[in-house]
C-alpha cells in the first residue's frame, strides 16, 4: 500500500483515538462522547462513500443505521442470538435492505434516488410503530438489548474501555473498507461516473452494478455500527429516525469535507463535543447548526480537510495524485 | 362501509388530495424550472401557517386579509433563498450536492427559528369558515367547502398564471429548453426567483389551508414535503398533469386508510402505493421515458 | 454594423476561437463556411451572449456586446437560430412563436410581426394548435426561423438552417431566408458548404480550427476556382 497523506491522515486519528483513554479513561462522560463520536464516524464515513465520491443522493442512511439496531435488538430479545452474531445480522439486514431500495431507483436520474430513499426513510419509522406485533416495541422502543459477552466478562456500563476499543476496531475496519473502496476500480469508476457519465461508459462502467455494489456496502457498514450502538444504548425507539441524527451526520459530512476521506471521521468528533458544548442553548443549538451548515457549504464547501489541502502543510507530504483524481473541485477540461 | 361512507371519504379524499396537489405541484416546479431538489420546502409550509397564526389568531385578522398579507412575505422568502442561497451555489461544481445539503441546512434553521419565535408546542388555527350545511343526507362542514374553494382558485390562478401569461409561459420555457429560453431573451435568473416565489406561495399557503385541520409545529413541515415528494415521484417528476392525478388518487387512500385502519398507516401505505405504481410505470403515471 | 474584433473563447482549457475578427454591413448577408467542430456555432453563440469571451470585442452599432447578458443581447434585436433549434416541445406552435416575442422591444409590434410570420411560412398556421414535439424536422426548422422573426431582428445569426432537410426544403428555407434579408435585417449565416448560400451572400468567410483562413467578396471569390473548391466542396 503507497503511503499517502489519506492514509497517513487515518493512521494518525486511529492512533490519536487509541491512546486517548490514558488521559480520559476516568472521566466516563467524555468516553461516552468519544464512543458516540466513533459511531457517528463510521455512520459519516459510509454516507460519504455514497453522496460524496459516488454521486448517489442516499438519503436512507439513518435508515440502514436503524434497521442494524433493530435487527441485532429484535433477535437477541425474541430470539436469544449472541450480540456478536446480532453485529453481523446487523450489517446483513442493512446491506439487503439497501439493495432492496437500490434495485427499483438506482437506475433511475440522481433525483429519483434522492426522492425515492427519503420517502423510505420517512417510513421506516411509522413501520417500526405500526409493527408492534411483530415484536419492535412500537412506539416505546426496545428494551433492554443484552451486553457483549466475552468468556466470563460481560460489558456494562461502569466500565466503558471495552465499549471503547471494541467501537475501534470497528472504526477502523470500516475505515479500512472505505479506503479500499475509494481506490479500487470500483472507486476510481465511480468518481469518473459523478464526473462525467458519458466518458465513464465508453470505459464499458456499469453504473447500476457499482452504484448498487457501493450502495450495499455502505449499508451494511451503517447497519453494523448501528448495531454496536444498540447494544451499547441498550435502548432504541424509533425516536433515532427523528430528523436530528440526520442532519447531524450531514453536518459531520460536511464540515470534516465530502469526498474528502477521512473528512467525516474529524467532522464527527468536531461536531459531538461541539453540540455537546451547546446543550445549554437549548433549540438555538440546532438553529445555530442549520446556519453553521449552510454558512460551510457556501464559504468552505470542502470542508476542514479542504482548508487542510489548501494550506499543503508539509507534514503531510506531496499532494497525491491519486488523491487528487478523486477530488471533485479539479477543474474538468472539456 | 356505506355508500354514504364510501362518498364521504372520497369528498373528504378530494379536497386533501387537491391541497396536497398545490404542495407538490410547487415542488415540482422548482425541480423542473430550476433543477434543485429543494429540501427545506417543507419549512415554508410551516413557515406560511406559523406567519398566517401570527395575523389570525395573534392580531385578529379574519383569513381573506391573512392570505393578502402572507402571500407577499412567503414570496420574498422564497426569493431571498434563491438570491443568496441557491444562485451563489449554481457557479461551482457539484451543484445537485451542494445545493441538497444547504437546503437541509435552510430546513434546519427554518425550523428551529420556528421553534424559537413560537416555542415547540403545536398551535391551532381558527376555522376557516365555522358551521355546517346539510344536502341530503350528507353533512358538510364549512371548513371542509373552504378549503376546497380555495384550493380550487389557487390551482386555476396557477393554470392560468402558467398557461396564458408571458411570465408563467417563460417558466415552462426554462424548464423545457434553458437554453432556447435565453434564445428568446429569457432571463434564467429572474425564472428562478420567480419560480422560488411562487413555489414558496404554494407552500405556505397550502400550511395555511391544512392549519386548521393540523396542527402546527416546528417540524410538521417534513411530513409534507415527504408527501410532495411520493406525490410527485408516483405522478412522474416534470408532469404536472400527472401530479394532479397521483394527488387525488393518494389523498382518496389517505381518506381511506384513515378510515379503516387509522391515520398511523396513511404513510405505509403511501410507500406501498408509490412502489406498486413504479414497479407498473417506473417513471410515474405520467413521467417521459426521456427523463432517464 | 456588427463588428467582431480580436475575439477569443475557450471551453474551460480548450480554446474554440483565435483571435477572430469579422464585419456584418447593414443589410448584408454574409456567409461563414467551414468543417464541423471548428467553431463556427461557438462564434455565433459568443456573439449572441450564451457564451462568454474570454477577450476580444463584439460591437453593435458601437454598443459592446461582449460582457453583456444574452436577455440584453436579444432586446438589441441581436438574435441567434440554432442549429439543433431549441424549440420549447411541450408548447404549441403559436406558444413557441409567443415566447419569441418575449423580450420588451418586441413585444409592442408582436401582432404585426406574427401576421407577417405567418405570412411568410403559412404552413405554421395550420399547425399552429399542435405541440412542437409532433412537427417534422421541416416544419421545427421552420418554426425555429419564425421564432426567431417574432423577436424582431435587426442581425440575425442562422446557425446551419439546411441540416437535415431534403434539398428541395433546403432551397425553400434558403428562399425564405433571403425574403427576410430583403425586409432589411442583416444575416451572418453559418453553413458547412452551400453553393446556394454562397451565391446569395455578400461577403464570404472560410474558418477552420478557430480560425478565419480566407475572406473575400462573393464575386470574387467565386471566380477563384481553387477558393470556390475549397468553399464549397465542388469543383
Amino acid at each position: 500500500m503507497k503511503i499517502n497523506r489519506e492514509i497517513l491522515t487515518t493512521a494518525g486519528i486511529l492512533i490519536i483515538i487509541a491512546v486517548t483513554p490514558l488521559i480520559f479513561h476516568e472521566n466516563s462522560y467524555t468516553m461516552h462522547l468519544l464512543i458516540m463520536s466513533m459511531i457517528w464516524a463510521v455512520a459519516a464515513t459510509a454516507w460519504d462513500l455514497l453522496l460524496g465520491y459516488g454521486g448517489i443522493f442516499n438519503l436512507a442512511q439513518v435508515g440502514f443505521f436503524a434497521i442494524g439496531a433493530y435487527a441485532t435488538g429484535m433477535a437477541s430479545i425474541h430470539l436469544g442470538i449472541s450480540p456478536w452474531m446480532g453485529l453481523l445480522l446487523g450489517a446483513v439486514a442493512s446491506g439487503l435492505a439497501g439493495v432492496l431500495i437500490g434495485l427499483p431507483c438506482l437506475r433511475l436520474k440522481g433525483i429519483y434516488v434522492a426522492l425515492m430513499t427519503l420517502a423510505f426513510f420517512e417510513v421506516i419509522g411509522p413501520l417500526i410503530v405500526v409493527g408492534i406485533n411483530l415484536g419492535t416495541g412500537g412506539k416505546a422502543g426496545l428494551f433492554p438489548i443484552p451486553p457483549f459477552r466475552l468468556g466470563s466478562y460481560v460489558f456494562n456500563t461502569d466500565e466503558l474501555l471495552p465499549w471503547y476499543y471494541l467501537c475501534l476496531i470497528l472504526l477502523a475496519i470500516c475505515l479500512f473498507i472505505t479506503y479500499k473502496l475509494i481506490h479500487s476500480m470500483l472507486g476510481l469508476s465511480f468518481t469518473a461516473l459523478r464526473d462525467s457519465e458519458p466518458f465513464a461508459q465508453s470505459l464499458g462502467i456499469n453504473r447500476f452494478k457499482s452504484a448498487l455494489v457501493v450502495t450495499a456496502i455502505a449499508a451494511a457498514m451503517t447497519g453494523l455500527i448501528g448495531a454496536f450502538y444498540a447494544h451499547y444504548v441498550v435502548v432504541i425507539s424509533p425516536r433515532m429516525l427523528g430528523l436530528d441524527m440526520f442532519l447531524f451526520l450531514l453536518i459531520m459530512i460536511i464540515f470534516g469535507g465530502a469526498a474528502r476521506f477521512p473528512g467525516p471521521v474529524i467532522g464527527a468528533f468536531v461536531i459531538t463535543f461541539l453540540d455537546d458544548m451547546l446543550r445549554p442553548l437549548d433549540s438555538y443549538r440546532l438553529l445555530a447548526f442549520g446556519a453553521l451548515m449552510v454558512i460551510m457549504i457556501m464559504l468552505l464547501p470542502n470542508g476542514l480537510m479542504g482548508l487542510v489541502a489548501k494550506i499543503n502543510i508539509p507534514l503531510f507530504g506531496k499532494r497525491d495524485t491519486e488523491a487528487e483524481m478523486l477530488n471533485p473541485d479539479i477543474p474538468k477540461t472539456y | 362501509m356505506s355508500l354514504n361512507d364510501l362518498i364521504e371519504i372520497l369528498i373528504s379524499g378530494i379536497t386533501i388530495g387537491l391541497v396536497y396537489f398545490l404542495i407538490a405541484v410547487g415542488f415540482s416546479l422548482i425541480y423542473g424550472v430550476s433543477r434543485v431538489l429543494h429540501l427545506s420546502y417543507g419549512s415554508f409550509f410551516t413557515w406560511g401557517a406559523y406567519l398566517a397564526w401570527i395575523f389570525a389568531v395573534k392580531l385578529n385578522f379574519n383569513y381573506f386579509w391573512v392570505f393578502v398579507l402572507v402571500c407577499p412575505i412567503l414570496y420574498i422568502m422564497g426569493m431571498a433563498l434563491e438570491r443568496f442561497v441557491v444562485r451563489p451555489l449554481r457557479k461551482r461544481d457539484n451543484f445537485d450536492f451542494n445545493v441538497l445539503l444547504a437546503g437541509l441546512g435552510v430546513a434546519l434553521f427554518l425550523d428551529y427559528a420556528a421553534q424559537a419565535f413560537f416555542g415547540a408546542r403545536t398551535k391551532s388555527l381558527p376555522s376557516l369558515l365555522d358551521g355546517t350545511i346539510q344536502i341530503h343526507d350528507f353533512v358538510f362542514s364549512y371548513q371542509q367547502l373552504t378549503m376546497l374553494a380555495a384550493a380550487v382558485v389557487i390551482a386555476f390562478a396557477l393554470w392560468f398564471f402558467l398557461e396564458k401569461t408571458r411570465q408563467g409561459l417563460a417558466l415552462g420555457a426554462v424548464a423545457q429548453d434553458p437554453v432556447g429560453a435565453r434564445i428568446v431573451g429569457v432571463s434564467l435568473n429572474k425564472v428562478y426567483l420567480l419560480t422560488f416565489g411562487i413555489s414558496t406561495i404554494l407552500a405556505g399557503s397550502a400550511g395555511i389551508l391544512l392549519a386548521p385541520r393540523f396542527f402546527i409545529s416546528p417540524l410538521g413541515g417534513w411530513k409534507f414535503l415527504i408527501k410532495a415528494l411520493i406525490i410527485v415521484v408516483a405522478g412522474g417528476l416534470g408532469s404536472i398533469r400527472g401530479t394532479l392525478y397521483s394527488a387525488f388518487l393518494l389523498g382518496i387512500l389517505e381518506a381511506l386508510v384513515g378510515w379503516l385502519f387509522g391515520l398511523l398507516w396513511v404513510m405505509p401505505f403511501w410507500f406501498l402505493a408509490l412502489l406498486l405504481i413504479l414497479l407498473i410505470k417506473p417513471h410515474g403515471l405520467l413521467g417521459s421515458t426521456a427523463d432517464h | 454594423m456588427l463588428d467582431v474584433s480580436n475575439l477569443n473563447t475557450f471551453y474551460g482549457q480548450f480554446q474554440a476561437l483565435h483571435d477572430l475578427s469579422l464585419t456584418v454591413e447593414d443589410g448584408q448577408m454574409v456567409a461563414l463556411f467551414g468543417p464541423n467542430g471548428h467553431g463556427k456555432s461557438t462564434l455565433l453563440k459568443t456573439i449572441c451572449g450564451l457564451i462568454e469571451a474570454s477577450s476580444g470585442s463584439i460591437k453593435w452599432n458601437n454598443t459592446e456586446l461582449a460582457g453583456l447578458s444574452s436577455e440584453k443581447i436579444v432586446q438589441m434585436g441581436v438574435i441567434y437560430i440554432a442549429e439543433d433549434r431549441h424549440l420549447f416541445p411541450e408548447m404549441t406552435v403559436m406558444q413557441n412563436l409567443k415566447m419569441g416575442a418575449f423580450n420588451l422591444s418586441a413585444r409592442s409590434s408582436e401582432a404585426e410581426t406574427l401576421a407577417y410570420v405567418l405570412d411568410i411560412f403559412p404552413k405554421l398556421k395550420i399547425l399552429r394548435n399542435k405541440p412542437a414535439s409532433t412537427l417534422s424536422g421541416g416544419e421545427a426548422r421552420m418554426l425555429a426561423i419564425g421564432r426567431g422573426i417574432m423577436s424582431k431582428p435587426k442581425f440575425l445569426a442562422i446557425d446551419e438552417p439546411s441540416i437535415g432537410l431534403s434539398p428541395k426544403l433546403r432551397e425553400e428555407v434558403f428562399l425564405k431566408i433571403n425574403e427576410i434579408r430583403q425586409s432589411g435585417v442583416s444575416i451572418l449565416l453559418v453553413e458547412q458548404s452551400s453553393e446556394e448560400v454562397a451565391e446569395m451572400a455578400d461577403y464570404l468567410y472560410l474558418m477552420e480550427d478557430g480560425h478565419i483562413v480566407f475572406k473575400g467578396h462573393t464575386n470574387d471569390a467565386l471566380k477563384d476556382e481553387n477558393i470556390k473548391k475549397i468553399f464549397l466542396g465542388t469543383g
